[in-house]
């Protein structure tokens, strides 16, 4: 269970979050929507502990985690797919999965082999640089090297930017499938996919969080759609 | 044909040992983004406890061995123990360095002596093979194979093992690397041993060719840095690529233009900056931050404390308040005013020395701390302009003050004209490498010029300034007058500047430039002015000193006195013009002090100071100062008054008008 209350997040003196509460169950996959520059991404690195919070607390599993620096927050099982993907563009697919590689205690969880059984295309490509691979292939690089650090949570940042509907498909159908072993907090701009994989729903605007609902509630509300998302 | 050949198997060999030189210097610059500036400077420890353990041991392999481990563990110290302290503030991390190649130095200094030793050459090894009819010694075959041997050890384990992989990824995006669960901070130290092992290993070895002397620190980190210049920090085939050239441009540029040969690699170094900044097979350093680490670096110097003097104003001051922020000035003068007439003329020597170091300080501090365009070739200007003085006056016998004094400042203008335009092609630390690279050219131009500049003597025989005042001849109290007056018209010009919207914009540029550059500021432009005005004024503090002096030495234009002024801004408080200048009280009685005390160890105390100021004072004694002295203010207190009120938040808002 990974949790925010009243979090706060500055970029130098300014201002970016004002009082962030949200919560991602064990289990469940929680959607951010929200337009461009509104907050998503920075709730996302305050969870990393890439932009700490300034007042506020961030916990995991009860545990207060704000304040520790980014890679012990990674090691306490937050798997991180930025925006943009993040991609090593002078490390081989296979070394942008290896390099993250941290195996369960009891050595269960994803491994090399599984990851490789899992996304197909990255095993034939497993030998190309990074920046090589087209925009699809390189979300699931990104989203199978989170997996490689066998994270409870994944924090998903944009998977389906830039990328065409049906990959946005291919991406969807992997998020449900993750499901069953990690929860996942996910930010999307794009409705239609956050509505189908998520099992609630955040809206953020202006650095705050204007509605939550479940998916189904808030295809109902119009008005919440129109107003913060641009869109129905 | 043999003769091309055997110049090529010198400039090859030469090359090795540059690669093995400034693997470790690469590596680290691409990794942390810092540049180890102490690097030459632990190469050379590898060369002394080399020698050493060799003749210790009477084993070459096991000198090698132990010069490395030597070196290795002072990277270690220098990492684990000062520059991790300093995360994220890359800055603080490049000063901390100078530091220790101050302390590095003297502490050599203290147990082996000033006196240069000779490299050995094992006796296996000292065969000389017959190429036609030139020979060539078999050691520089060893040191072609030891160096390519090592070229491929470092690039599998850059490029093929996981550790290598791993430091690639911090290279590529740091952010997401520490992201992924990787420690980066134990990456860095890691490597920053690495480096520091490897360099120490060559250190012994490359004697032969660089001598094991306490100018090789400087000499060291000199053609580290141009070799990772041109071949481009972060992989190993670019270092070798670049050890390669140098090597080669030196060796040939040595046969066939041995009069010019000295300027070869500067000219090799000049060429990439101007067509290829990134170098030949880099990645691009520094030049492109991303603009999360821009606000990051924002966050961080919010804690040191800056000024911004009367920026912040919000009404127009009143009587009292300019008195106020007067007063210290108009005390400092009178106090140095009436000291003039009182000192003994041995103290009053020594006054004179401070104030025309000061006008030097403050004149970098407009760089460096308004700009944030850390220099370490700023004597370059000071030397110029000292030269103008020493050449019109001793080869030309003009001695009017009214003529030299613009002369100097002229060709101080010109000359930062024409070296800001090329250092401004790269910036943040790739700037500071390549100010350091000026400084050093002009100081070579000064030793090998003979027949104009009098080579390593000097020209000697400056008078004191005419004022072409018939029957009026400068004393030293009038002479400490004038150079009074000259930091003082210095002072309130640079003063006027840092106060002006040009001041406030340009400390908007040291803050965040991509932001700068999108309210639609010329931010090339700023940083360009701000150069040359900066060396400009220095060389008023040139022309100075070469009347101060009545000589100028090559040793005016190199590297220590840059480091020098470096010191005393950093020790008073970058960014506030009057901390740069009791930086130079501090530093020039510092070193009298020390001179009658204990002569031989003011590196030392003065390298302790630097790191003791970056680790702890961040911002120098300027912002205690002031606090101190608000304390005092008439009115109930207001932001600004002095300067050295930290208040960054109000930064944007003043760009935005
Ligand atoms: N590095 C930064 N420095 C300063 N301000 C920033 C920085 N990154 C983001 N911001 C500001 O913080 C606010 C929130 O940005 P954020 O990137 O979190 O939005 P977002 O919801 O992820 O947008 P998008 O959908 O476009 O990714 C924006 O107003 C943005 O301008
Ligand atoms: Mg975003």
């Amino acid at each position: 269970m990974l949790e925010l209350q009243n979090v706060e997040t500055f970029y130098g003196e300014r201002q970016a979050l004002f009082g962030v509460s949200l919560a991602v169950p064990k289990g469940a996959v929680v959607g951010m929507l929200g337009r461009n520059g509104m907050g998503k991404t920075t709730i996302i690195r305050t969870i990393m502990g890439i932009n700490p919070p300034r007042r506020g607390s961030v916990r995991l599993n009860g545990r207060e985690i704000a304040g520790l620096e980014p890679d012990r927050i990674a090691r306490l099982g937050i798997g991180f797919v930025p925006q943009g993907r993040g991609i090593f563009p002078s490390l081989s697919v296979k070394e942008n999965l290896t390099i993250a590689e941290r195996r369960n205690e009891d050595g269960t969880g994803w491994t090399l082999e599984k990851v490789y059984d899992a996304f197909p295309i990255l095993k034939k490509r497993q030998r190309q640089y990074g920046n090589l691979l087209s925009g699809g292939e390189q979300q699931m690089l990104s989203i199978a090297r989170a997996l490689m650090t066998n994270p409870d949570t994944l924090l998903m940042d944009e998977p389906s930017e830039g990328l065409a509907p049906m990959v946005v498909n291919d991406i969807s159908v992997i998020i449900r499938e993750l499901k069953a072993s990690h929860s996942v907090l996910l930010a999307e701009q794009h409705m239609n996919m956050a509505l189908a994989v998520a099992d609630y729903i955040y809206i953020i605007n202006k650095g705050t969080v204007v509605h939550e609902s479940s998916p189904e509630e808030l295809s109902n509300n119009v008005d919440i759609c129109r107003r913060f998302l641009g869109v129905c | 044909m043999e003769r091309i050949l055997t110049i090529f198997l010198i400039g090859i060999s030469f090359g090795s040992i540059l690669f093995l030189l400034s693997a470790g210097l690469s590596l680290t610059m691409g990794l942390m983004r810092i540049v180890n500036l102490a690097h030459g400077a632990i190469f050379m420890v590898g060369a002394y406890v080399g020698l050493a353990v060799t003749n210790i041991t009477g084993h070459f392999t096991i000198g090698l061995l132990g010069g490395a481990v030597a070196a290795g563990l002072v990277g270690l110290i220098m990492e684990a123990g000062f520059l991790r302290r300093l995360y994220k503030q890359e800055s603080g991390q490049v000063l901390l360095t100078i530091g220790f190649i101050y302390i590095i130095m003297n502490v050599v200094q203290w147990i082996w002596g000033a006196k240069p030793l000779s490299g050995i050459v094992p006796g296996s090894l000292s065969a000389v093979i017959g190429i036609g009819d030139f020979y060539f010694p078999v050691f520089r075959f060893f040191m072609i194979g030891f160096g390519l041997l090592m070229a491929v050890l470092l690039w599998l384990f850059q490029d093929k093992t996981k550790v290598g992989a791993t430091i690639r990824a911090g290279m590529d995006n740091r952010q997401v690397a520490t992201a992924l669960g990787i420690n980066l901070k134990r990456l860095f130290t890691a490597v920053f041993a690495l480096g520091s092992f490897v360099a120490g290993l060559c250190g012994l070895l490359g004697a032969p060719l660089m001598g094991i002397n306490l100018q090789v620190g400087w000499d060291a980190l000199l053609l580290a840095m141009i070799v990772v210049i041109v071949g481009g920090t972060g992989s190993v085939q670019g270092t070798l690529l670049g050890a390669m050239i140098i090597g080669l441009v030196d060796a040939f540029g040595k046969a066939y233009f041995p009069d010019i040969a000295y300027f070869a690699i500067y000219v090799a170094l000049i060429l990439i900056l101007l067509f290829r900044p990134s170098g030949l097979l880099g990645r691009p350093f520094s030049i492109q931050k991303t603009a999360e680490e821009m606000t990051q670096s924002v966050t961080l110097s919010a804690k040191m404390p800056l000024s911004i003097p009367a920026a912040t104003g919000l009404r127009k001051p009143g009587a009292r308040q300019r008195l106020y922020r007067l007063a210290p000035f108009i005390g400092a003068a009178c106090v140095l005013i009436m000291l003039g007439p009182l000192l003994p003329s041995f103290y009053l020597g020594m006054l004179t020395k401070v104030l025309i170091y000061a006008i030097f300080a403050i004149s970098l501090d407009l760089m460096m701390g308004y700009g944030g365009l850390t220099s370490m070739g700023h004597a370059a200007f000071l030397g110029v302009a000292g030269y103008t003085v020493g050449i019109l006056a001793v080869k030309e016998g003009i001695g009017l003050f009214w003529v030299l004094l613009p002369a100097g400042i002229v060709v101080a203008a010109l000359i930062s004209a024409i070296i800001g335009y090329i250092c401004l092609r790269v910036s943040g630390t790739y700037f500071l490498l390549v100010t350091i690279a000026f400084g050093q050219l002009l100081a070579i131009v000064a030793t090998k010029w003979y027949k104009v500049t009098g080579g390593t003597d000097g020209l000697v025989g400056i008078k004191r300034p005419d004022l072409g005042i018939p029957g009026f001849n400068l004393g030293p109290i009038g002479f400490y007058f004038l150079v009074f007056i000259a930091l003082v018209v210095c002072f309130a010009v640079l003063y006027r500047i840092v106060t002006s919207a040009y001041g406030r914009a340009l400390v908007g540029v040291r803050e965040n430039e991509p932001r700068m550059r999108s309210l639609g500021y010329n931010t090339w432009r700023l940083k360009y002015v701000a150069i040359i005005i900066s060396g400009t004024v220095a060389g008023v503090a040139g022309v100075f000193l070469a009347y101060y002096y009545g000589a100028m030495v090559p040793s005016t234009l190199a590297i220590e006195m840059s480091t020098a002024g470096m010191l005393m801004v950093i020790l008073g408080g970058p960014g506030t013009l009057f901390g740069p200048f009791i930086g130079a009280i501090v530093v020039v009685l510092g070193e009298n002090i020390s001179l009658t005390y204990v002569p031989d160890r003011w590196p030392l105390i003065l390298g302790g100071i630097f790191i003791l100021c970056v680790m702890l004072l961040r911002g120098g004694f300027a912002p205690y100062l002031s606090r101190l002295y608000q304390r005092f203010r008439p009115e109930p207190a207001r932001i600004t008054d002095l300067g050295g009120v930290p208040d960054l938040g109000e930064v944007p808002d003043l760009r935005e008008s």
